[in-house]
């Protein structure tokens, strides 16, 4: 862990003093945790390419701001929930949640075509039901449930209370569950999740 | 819900990401360039600068040429008071029942005790400061009324009922605020605190049942400063025409709750070092999770007591709530924060301290005491 530390303090340097090689290492060093995050948050997007170039330019632009007293994968883990918070918060601002073709998207591969469409269906429907929550309480649920961080760890992110992310939690699962009651795809994703 | 493995991310493309990190090398290196300016603007002010600099330079070599009125410095002045008379000196007035001398220079006045107590009410004059000195501690009034108990030895003891006062120890800076006091082994208190005020009043004279001998003739005192010279009165009573502190009470409280995971230490002498053992702990990279946050909660209590750095505290207690934010100190750190923000006043900043502190914690004794404090006038 130490030496990852020093690593990063170099590479910060090295990128403070403008070296190109340098962006590009931070960049190749960071870019999958950074894309997965803003995935998890926002879904299968159109703006996705746009975003992560957004979010890393936020971090080149702040990185003299970086004092290193968290690690940088938790500051630019930071950066981007910043990032993605903006573009929830956008005004009306819907987020495009494109149909997802990939089969990767859905785990095992074991799985039956009608099993598998129905993960798909699932995922989509979850997107479409977490548009409909607000900036705070979406960023709260996906970084949780979805991104799989801890409800302090969120807190750390979002800049906010332990106790108003757990509220934010409670409050966004009980808007999808509310979505799942009146949707039958959503609730059988959401049940085989629970299982 | 298990919502994590459900949703896999798709990896993104070579030929993407290969577009996104070009655009971002060219992004960083614009941002480079518009920077640039900045350092153009910056010569620009070093030009001025030296502009003025020369300016100023002539304009004091032509004044350097007319010869200067000489003002001669004014001369330290010297006298003592041993019989507890209230006095005026620049502005403050000076009362209760403690023997000591003044010393008036240009800079500052200062008031040596050899022991008693002492009232003082004081009109601030940043030109020309008033110091109390006890012992080995000074105490520096920033526009107050105060109070000040010394036993001839070493104890000292700080009432502020109106401003505040600098105490000086031992090169360690404490401010008192009005409704505060301080003591030599306890450092800084709520007045409410303090034990009550214990004054040796100088016994009534029995009334004469005689025709009193004729007594010899005065000798004439020397023309000092005193302006006039009055019975020494009851001090309490003294005490009862300063208005109190309204919330008194309510400080009283917000000292009565306690701050959960301070460290324990003997003496002043070992914050410091306390201090730099806790920051190596809180800031080296190798040390991370509740052990780092323990030590950096503990650094701003040790600041704020007994150092009496509170500035520096908000600035570790902030430092602390962005790197710990989850971390199980959090509760003490924010309660901290209302101490420490009304330590001095219940203005705008304490107020916002003590609502963050309710609203994230709704129950137990410090919450009510935030309620109180949000709601006071």
């Amino acid at each position: 862990m130490a030496t990852a530390y020093v690593e990063d303090v170099l590479l910060v340097d090295r990128c403070l003093t403008g070296e190109p090689a340098a962006t590009r290492e931070l960049f190749r060093r960071h870019r999958a945790r950074v894309h997965a995050c803003l995935y998890r948050v926002l879904g299968s997007n159109r703006d996705m390419d746009d975003l992560l170039q957004e979010a890393f330019l936020q971090v080149f632009q702040s990185l003299r701001s970086w004092r290193a007293e968290a690690s940088l994968s938790t500051w630019i883990d930071r950066v981007s929930v910043r990032v993605a918070y903006r573009y929830l918060s956008q005004r009306g601002r819907r987020i495009q949640t494109d149909p997802l073709i990939d089969d990767d998207t859905v785990p095992g591969g074991d799985l039956t075509d009608d099993r598998r469409q129905l993960a798909r269906d699932g995922v989509k429907r979850l997107y479409a039901a977490l548009d409909e929550l607000g900036a705070a309480a979406r960023l709260a649920f996906t970084l949780h449930e979805i991104d799989g961080r801890s409800i302090a760890e969120v807190a750390d992110l979002v800049g906010s209370s332990v106790t108003a992310t757990k509220l934010r939690v409670w409050r966004a699962r009980n808007r999808i569950e509310t979505a799942a009651a009146a949707d039958p795809v959503l609730r059988e994703f959401l049940q085989g999740a629970a299982a | 819900m298990k919502l994590r493995d459900r949703i896999q991310v798709p990896p993104l493309d070579d030929e993407r990401l290969t577009n996104i990190e070009r655009r971002l090398v060219v992004g960083v290196s614009e941002l480079a360039h518009q920077r640039a300016p900045v350092a153009r603007r910056g010569f620009g002010f070093a030009v001025a600068g030296l502009v003025a600099c020369a300016a100023a330079a002539l304009i004091g070599w032509k004044l350097h040429a007319v010869p200067a009125t000489r003002i001669p410095a004014p001369v330290a002045q010297h006298f003592a008071v041993a019989d507890g008379s209230k006095i005026s000196v620049d502005g403050a007035t000076l009362g209760g029942t403690a023997s000591y001398e003044v010393t008036r220079d240009p800079q500052r006045v200062v008031v040596d005790m050899k022991r008693g107590s002492l009232d003082l009410a004081v009109v601030h004059d940043p030109h020309r400061t008033l110091v109390i000195r006890a012992a080995d501690t000074e105490i520096e009034d920033v526009g107050t009324r105060f109070r000040v108990d010394f036993d001839g030895a070493t104890g000292v003891q700080v009432r502020v009922t109106e401003g505040e006062v600098k105490v000086t120890r031992h090169a360690l800076v404490v401010r008192v605020a009005a409704g505060n006091g301080w003591t030599t082994d306890r450092g800084l208190l709520a007045l409410a605190e303090l034990d009550p005020v214990v004054v040796a009043i100088t016994p009534a004279q029995p009334a004469p049942s005689a025709p009193a001998p004729v007594a010899p003739a005065p000798i004439a005192k020397p023309p000092i400063h005193r302006e006039h010279h009055v019975e020494v009165a009851p001090v309490v009573a003294e005490h009862a025409a300063i208005p109190a502190d309204p919330y008194v009470e309510l400080r009283t409280a917000i000292r009565k709750v306690p701050l959960d995971f301070a460290p324990a230490i003997d003496g002043r002498a070992d914050a410091a070092t306390e201090i730099a053992k806790l920051k190596k702990v809180a800031y080296s990279p190798t040390t991370l999770g509740p052990e780092a946050s323990l030590a950096l909660y503990q650094i701003a209590v040790l600041l704020y007591r007994p150092l009496g750095q509170d500035a520096e505290a908000l600035r570790t207690l902030d430092m602390f709530q962005r790197r710990f934010h989850g971390g199980k100190e959090l509760r003490a750190a924010m309660w901290l924060r209302v101490r420490i923000e009304c330590s001095h006043s219940f203005d705008e900043a304490c107020r916002r301290s003590a609502y963050s502190y309710q609203h994230d914690f709704t129950y137990g004794e410090a919450s009510d005491v935030a309620v109180r404090i949000t709601n006071a006038q």
